[in-house]
């Protein structure tokens, strides 16, 4: 799999003010973003500052007040079965197995029992947890249901993948494995990643761009390309004098933010 | 289901890591111990009917009122050798089946139903609350003048508490399904009907049993009140026939086949319940394995 192209034309976007008579809020100014396809890019900033809204965008989950946003040409759509979304919750089901949440969503589009079990299991094999496949949630580690999460998203081969700060529930031991993990995935399987987190330095590590969004109402105020070789060995990287200047430079900017 | 605990443990960062590494000759507590408990009630139940025997034969209480147990006992083999059990446990057991499986079972549809009908719902909801917290006893005399002295009026009766507890819990079992789940469903462009059978149903399952088990106990009530007030046969019937001649053993004798046939449907739920939603009880089950 491939990625494919996401353009977002001149969006903006409003909320209704939760007290009444009040006027509706601005959480995102008019932004435009390109992203090509094979990019991995981070989103980062303050909390509240609009960078979950444009992920939500292109999961066709909100329209936006002002501006259009197209995936491969077209509207996004809910439930497109070439975006894959990954949450900081996992939202296993509790009563399937590993095998059985990762292939829901292959049961959802009509895959045949055997073959969707052949690529749920290998998929699982490929994230550790090839000793798991009868497990159920319950008996799992938070870091283990992540993995099946991550699993469950990637099975499906989507050509774009939406992550709303998937590791940022974990501890740091089991976020640094599954981030090299997935960094290793991806770089297999090159699709558009869209990564919204607040942890600068996960951004920088796996991205090759990362997009800094002001505080809330959002727009973006910075760019940086990650000019860091791949494949990436996350560990190494953070001893690195490379990344440090990184962090150092883009930490300038997102500090004004949050603390605005 | 042994292999699934021990992988399970294997694992360095897995829950189920305390249990496994606890020391080789462990000492359970008492409350862990199926025996200890088992002996538990013996001495309870033998406590207690040793006093009431003890108390009945040596005239300290009067045996108008309270009877004692070997008289009981008795009372209910003569009543197995009669017609307790060939008239009046068939024909009560016939009228809670009959009303509880029919009302369950529309209690069940209506609760799904509703659930995909948010207006009409809204619409229903304060009649089913008003007819919900009539006291349902009060309708036994309307049964009889509707549906006469016969089983069917008791089939009613049981029907009328059953449907709404069952309604109820199913309802909130629905209700309670996690947002995130429903989230994931759009996400991957499940239909609606896939988002019935794979999300709500199986969330909604642990909640439905509650309403099924609660449903049973209150069509029992339903129908043996409703026997009280009229009937031919029945465990109420009977029950109402020896206050009124002060056969106060045969009553007590009757009371206790009403116990032991509801603890064995409540203990057959219960083992349902553990085969069709084992999900729920599995960390239960591998602890008390490992």
């Amino acid at each position: 799999m491939s990625g494919k192209s996401i353009e977002l034309d001149r969006v903006e976007q409003y909320f209704d003010s939760p007290h009444a008579g009040e006027p509706r809020k601005q959480v995102l100014q008019p932004t435009n973003l390109k992203f090509e396809g094979e990019e991995f890019v981070a989103l980062v900033g303050p909390s509240g500052c609009g960078k979950t809204t444009v992920l939500n965008m292109v999961a066709g989950l909100i329209r936006p007040t002002k501006g259009t946003v197209m995936l491969n040409g077209r509207a996004p759509r809910v439930g497109d079965t070439d975006v894959g979304y990954l949450l900081a919750r996992d939202a296993l089901l509790p009563w399937r197995t590993a095998l059985g949440n990762v292939t829901l969503p292959l049961d959802i589009r009509g895959v045949p029992k055997a073959e969707s079990e052949a690529r749920a299991r290998k998929i699982l094999k490929e994230v550790g947890l090839g000793d798991f496949l009868d497990a159920y949630p319950s008996q799992l580690s938070h870091g283990m249901r992540q993995r099946v999460a991550v699993a469950r998203t990637l099975v499906v081969e989507p050509h774009t993948l939406l992550m709303d700060e998937p590791f940022s529930a974990l501890d740091a031991q089991t976020r640094l494995s599954l981030q090299q993990q997935f960094v290793e995935l991806w770089e297999r399987v090159r699709s558009t990643v869209i990564f919204v987190t607040h942890d600068l330095t996960e951004a920088i590590l796996m991205a090759d761009r990362v997009l800094v969004f002001s505080a809330r109402p959002g727009r973006i105020c910075a760019e940086f390309p990650i000019e860091l070789e791949r494949p990436r060995s996350l560990a190494e990287l953070q001893g690195t004098d490379k990344f440090h200047d990184i962090f150092r430079k883009i930490w300038n900017v997102l500090r004004d933010e949050v603390h605005a | 289901m042994n292999t699934r605990a021990v992988t399970a443990a294997e694992l360095e960062d897995a829950p189920a890591m305390e249990t496994k590494a606890a020391d080789p000759t462990p000492r359970r507590p008492l409350a862990n111990r199926i025996e200890a408990v088992v002996a538990g009630w013996m001495i309870v139940a033998g406590i207690f009917l040793g006093l009431w025997e003890w108390g009945g034969t040596t005239g300290r209480l009067n045996l108008l009122f309270f009877s004692h147990p070997s008289a009981i006992w008795g009372a209910l083999v003569e009543g197995v050798r009669g017609t307790l059990i060939t008239m009046d446990a068939r024909y009560t057991l016939l009228a809670v089946l009959l009303g509880f499986t029919g009302a369950a079972l529309a209690g069940i549809a209506v609760a799904f139903a509703l659930s995909q009908m948010p207006y009409l719902r809204k619409v229903l909801n304060p009649f089913f609350t008003a007819f919900n917290s009539l006291p349902r006893v009060a309708l036994a005399p309307l049964f009889v003048m509707w549906f006469g002295i016969g089983l069917f009026s008791h089939v009613m009766m049981a029907a009328s508490l059953t449907f709404f507890v069952v309604f109820a819990n199913t309802m909130a079992g629905i209700e309670s399904v996690d947002q995130d789940h429903l989230l994931l469903a759009r996400l991957q462009g499940a239909t609606r009907w896939q988002t019935f059978k794979w999300f709500i149903v199986p969330s909604a399952l642990p909640s439905i049993f509650i309403g099924l088990e609660l449903g049973f106990i209150f069509g029992m009530l339903g129908t043996v009140s409703g026997e009280m007030i009229v009937g031919e046969h029945g465990f109420g019937v009977r029950l109402q026939r020896d206050a009124g001649v002060f056969n106060t053993k045969g009553y007590f004798a009757t009371l206790f086949l009403l116990v032991v046939i509801s603890a064995v449907l409540s203990a057959i739920f219960q083992i349902a319940k553990r085969r069709l939603i084992r999900w729920q009880t599995l960390h239960l089950v591998s602890r008390s394995e490992g």
